[in-house]
């Protein structure tokens, strides 16, 4: 019977992990989790920078805000840019990690750098969620 | 402040150049530009929520020389990234390693790069 269930206890542990990770809530990865996360956010965004750049030539470049909010108002537009600014970011910033973990001398400084990227991360992540929301309302 | 027992990865200038070492450096650097054109991404979105004048703003400032260099570079870093990021994720699945197989993929995906910015610039010109 458990098998039958979507929302086993794996499945469920993956997702809220993953959750977690996105609204920064998790720890710093480390090692193969960090190789993991990395491998698979560069699969999801690989298609949804590729959806992103068809976009762009057909439809959003030179074109003036309101063809934008009209793009915009299509929710499966609104949902797949959402995604790919959420996990593009992400991605961005375990690349980051990598960088700084391999030429920055101590382990401090490179948490604390860790830290301001992860804070604009958030930031930019939230705003543009916000943003997203007040043009529905 | 406590310093890491873990070795630092030796700076790019203790390398002899070759291509595989070249085109890795590659990857990394356009990955770091990428970075920005995701905070210029969401910013875009951000814009488009404030309304007629922060998107009016960035437009103009979107307009400067400097900035549409800055996407130039930007179209050839994603394209360049993503075309090595599968080379990569073949080499995580174990194919790929042989020295000519390494010279012709990298090979690949430079002409690639190359040519998909062209391509890209020339429809966004309505010159294609």
């Amino acid at each position: 019977m458990r098998s039958l269930l979507i929302f086993n206890r794996h499945t469920l542990k993956t997702s809220v992990g993953t959750i977690r990770k996105i609204f920064g809530v998790a720890k710093f990865e480390h090692s193969s989790e960090h190789w993991k996360s990395q491998r698979q956010t560069a699969i999801i965004i690989f298609f949804l920078t590729y959806w992103l750049i068809y976009q762009i030539i057909f439809t959003l470049h030179g074109s003036d805000l309101m063809l934008v909010k009209e793009w915009l108002s299509n929710p499966i537009n609104e949902l797949l840019i959402l995604l790919t600014v959420i996990f593009s970011l992400y991605h961005g910033e375990l690349g980051l990690q990598v960088i700084i973990e391999d030429y920055i001398p101590t382990t401090q400084t490179q948490r604390n750098i860790m830290f301001m990227i992860r804070l604009l991360r958030l930031l930019l992540m939230t705003s543009v969620i916000i943003s997203l929301m007040y043009l529905r309302l | 402040m406590s310093k890491n027992n873990e070795p630092l990865s030796p700076h790019l200038t203790v390398y002899k150049w070759q291509v595989t070492n070249t085109l890795s450096i590659i990857h990394r650097f356009s990955g770091f530009t990428l970075c920005f054109g995701g905070v210029f991404l969401s910013i875009w979105l951000i814009s488009v929520g404030l309304g007629d004048s922060a998107y009016t703003l960035l437009v103009s400032f979107s307009n400067h020389i400097i900035i549409k260099l800055f996407f130039l570079a930007l179209t050839f870093a994603f394209f360049y990234h993503s075309l090595n990021g599968i080379r990569h994720l073949m080499w995580d699945i174990g194919k790929g390693f042989e020295i000519n197989q390494l010279k012709i993929s990298g090979a690949l995906v430079v002409t690639g790069a190359i040519l998909f910015t062209c391509l890209f610039w020339l429809k966004i010109l309505g010159l294609l």
